[in-house]
């Protein structure tokens, strides 16, 4: 074996997804996964249709069914990561496997990025599960392929963030349940702090009268802000909420469900945000940084960049600590010697 | 060759070796002899390259385990004392993928795995759930297991432990057989009967250092006396008296059925015994040692029996 197949070569991703695709659990997942996509999909389709029966709002009923599902999704994404994830190197430590797996050729970093890719892998099976059900959003239509793309690939990006977190913890934790008590703790520290911390700073930048406005949750999944008032804000208050990926994919589904109601430039609507000049479906969304450094940023660009950065620490930080468990040459020897 | 020089290893303060030494030649099943706490596990995972010590060095098979940890655990199989498996997986799947794990070509796979079920004895429970596997035959996967770079040492740690007496005799069979195929053997475990019968040399390790080395000839040989209980079928005075003036004979107990001779150390001790008794006309149903010889050592150089010191 040379060249590609040995970079790729990992049989614990095998061996993982064989085991888990015989447990009795994944299919209650599987079952669990389709059943909540398909009640939130006639939920949200059959309240746009009762809202009213004029074309129009029918029209925007494929984006309405479009964010329960996104909202679903991520929720569920967001349950069942550190789960999935957490335990698998610490249940190695629990079961004694670990020393018998690295006394092979398999090096550590094989086994993070094997028991990372074996999780992440069955998320992305339950959601080639549910392509059938998202398809009902294809059928209804009013969306764009780019921004689906960009919000499914901020969903994917979500999973590998907060499944290196939790691979982290499951390197660093002596058995499983304390490594997925972390992990859904830092999930929710990950996903409520950011907005907390950037809401206090911009209640506080707003009580001093440099910047801001009022804003709270919208329905639609993303923050909703009042009418345009200060153009002089902060650049950290934003960039902070921007690292939530609830606002990063709630603010992207929010525009998308505003450019399907009109489009008229971008406003700056105080704060630090700018949103598209939107009125006529009551709301006025807010989905790019509009002061500091990162002027003219996507939120979901500051979050992409985030979660890389922050997958990549947690990823290197993990191998680091699963070396340590044995000992190794200062120089180590090459692979397949 | 298995070489350790002053080996080291503390736990926080506790100290779990300390200035241990040994040298196992190659080809020899090693017995590692001591209570529990003694080190027994500490020296094995130093040697199997799972573990640094504080100081001092240990080589396997020629490769130091401080400048080539990665090489040693690859020439060394390991089977540790606990250990667990995977959940769902059958015999066959849990050897393909360790084998994959050592980068076995999918060619050879199969039938390595088949050839190692058959070497410890489980060619029937090839495709048998491993979870479902009694503890003797996760014994017997996991010594498949560690065979499977065909390494040149095995270190097993306590691996008759929880085993029935069944199990026992088919894992000292085995431990026999891969020794007959030129295995270097490190077997650990502070139950000395089952040792005795399988090793070809012994060390006493105690409080982490290792106290005493050698073969069974070599770590009795210090002995002047043994204890041989001859059983005879009649009168035991008769016997006593026909052995009372054999060279050999230092001291006589005449029991029921049996008499318990103080000898002389020796092989010829045995035999000496056996003609006075034949000549005397006495019949004899058994003679055999009383207490294991290699306890008596233990409890010689450690100053306590081994079951005391567990």
């Amino acid at each position: 074996m040379n060249g590609i197949g040995s970079l790729v070569w990992n049989p614990i991703i095998a061996r993982e997804a064989r085991t888990r695709m015989r447990s009795k659990r994944t299919a209650f997942i599987l079952f669990c996964w389709l059943a909540a996509l398909g009640v939130v999909t006639i939920l949200a389709y059959a309240s746009a249709a009762n809202q009213s029966a004029s074309v129009a709002v029918l029209a925007h009923s494929g984006v309405t069914v479009f964010g329960a599902l996104v909202a679903v999704i991520v929720a569920l994404v967001l349950l069942l990561v550190p789960g999935l994830v957490a335990g698998s190197i610490a249940g190695e430590r629990e079961r004694q496997t670990l020393d018998l797996l690295l006394c092979t050729r398999v090096r550590p970093w094989r086994v993070v990025i094997g028991k990372l890719a074996a999780s992440l892998a069955f998320m992305g099976f339950l959601l080639v599960a549910s392509l059938p059900i998202l398809s009902v959003v294809a059928l209804l239509g009013g969306i764009a392929w780019g921004d689906i793309l960009i919000v499914v690939g901020l969903g994917a990006l979500t999973a590998v963030m907060i499944g290196s977190m939790s691979i982290l913890f499951s390197a660093i934790s002596k058995g499983p349940t304390g490594a997925i008590v972390c992990s859904y703790v830092a999930m929710f520290i990950l996903l409520v702090g950011p907005l907390v911390l950037g809401s206090y700073l911009l209640a506080q930048g707003f009580a001093s009268g440099v910047s801001g406005s009022g804003f709270s949750s919208s329905s639609g999944g993303g923050l909703i802000a009042g009418p345009p008032t200060v153009s002089q804000a902060s650049a950290a208050p934003p960039l902070i909420m921007a690292l939530s990926p609830g606002l990063a994919i709630g603010s992207e589904v929010a525009s998308i469900s505003s450019q399907n109601c009109a489009t008229g430039g971008f406003t700056t609507i105080g704060g630090g945000f700018s949103s598209p000049a939107v009125y006529n479906c009551g709301v006025v969304t807010f989905d790019r940084i509009d002061s500091g450094p990162l002027n003219g940023w996507h939120i979901w660009q500051v979050f992409t960049v985030f979660a890389i950065a922050l997958s990549a620490l947690c990823i290197g930080l993990a191998i680091v600590a699963l070396r340590g468990r044995v000992p190794w040459p200062r120089r180590a020897q090459p692979e397949g010697t | 060759m298995i070489t350790g020089t002053h080996l080291a290893r503390a736990f926080g303060t506790r100290m779990a070796l300390s200035d241990c030494s040994f040298e196992i030649d190659t080809g020899a099943v090693f017995g590692l002899v001591g209570p529990n706490g003694a080190g027994k596990t500490t020296t094995l995972r130093i040697l199997a390259g799972l573990l640094q010590p504080t100081s001092g060095t240990a080589s396997v098979d020629g490769v130091d385990v401080l400048t080539h940890p990665q090489v040693v655990r690859e020439r060394v199989g390991w089977m540790p004392d606990f250990f667990g498996v995977y959940d769902r997986m059958t015999a066959r799947e849990y050897l393909t993928f360790y084998a994959s794990c050592y980068r076995i070509p999918r060619a050879r796979v199969a039938r390595l795995a088949e050839d190692l079920m058959d070497l410890v004895g489980l060619p029937d429970r090839m495709d048998m759930p491993v979870d479902a596997l009694s503890r003797g035959m996760k014994q017997r996967l996991c010594l498949a297991r560690a065979l499977i770079p065909d390494p040149p040492v095995l270190l097993l740690d306590e691996p008759a432990s929880g085993l029935d007496p069944r199990a026992r005799v088919e894992l000292r069979e085995l431990v026999r057989e891969l020794h007959s195929m030129g295995k270097t053997m490190v077997v650990s475990s502070h139950i000395l009967p089952e040792l005795a019968e399988m090793c070809t040399s012994f060390g006493f390790i105690d409080g982490g250092r290792m106290v005493a080395q050698g073969t069974l000839e070599e770590l009795t040989g210090g002995r002047d006396r043994s204890t041989l209980r001859v059983n005879v079928s009649g009168d035991a005075q008769a016997a006593a008296v026909a052995l009372d003036g054999v060279p050999q004979v230092v001291a006589l107990r005449p029991g029921d059925g049996c008499v318990e001779v103080d000898v002389h150390a020796g092989a010829e001790a045995t035999s000496a015994i056996l003609q006075a008794l034949l000549a005397a006309g006495v019949t004899v149903t058994a003679v055999n040692p009383v207490g294991s010889s290699l306890e008596d050592v233990f409890l010689r150089v450690t100053g306590q029996p081994l079951e005391q010191s567990a």
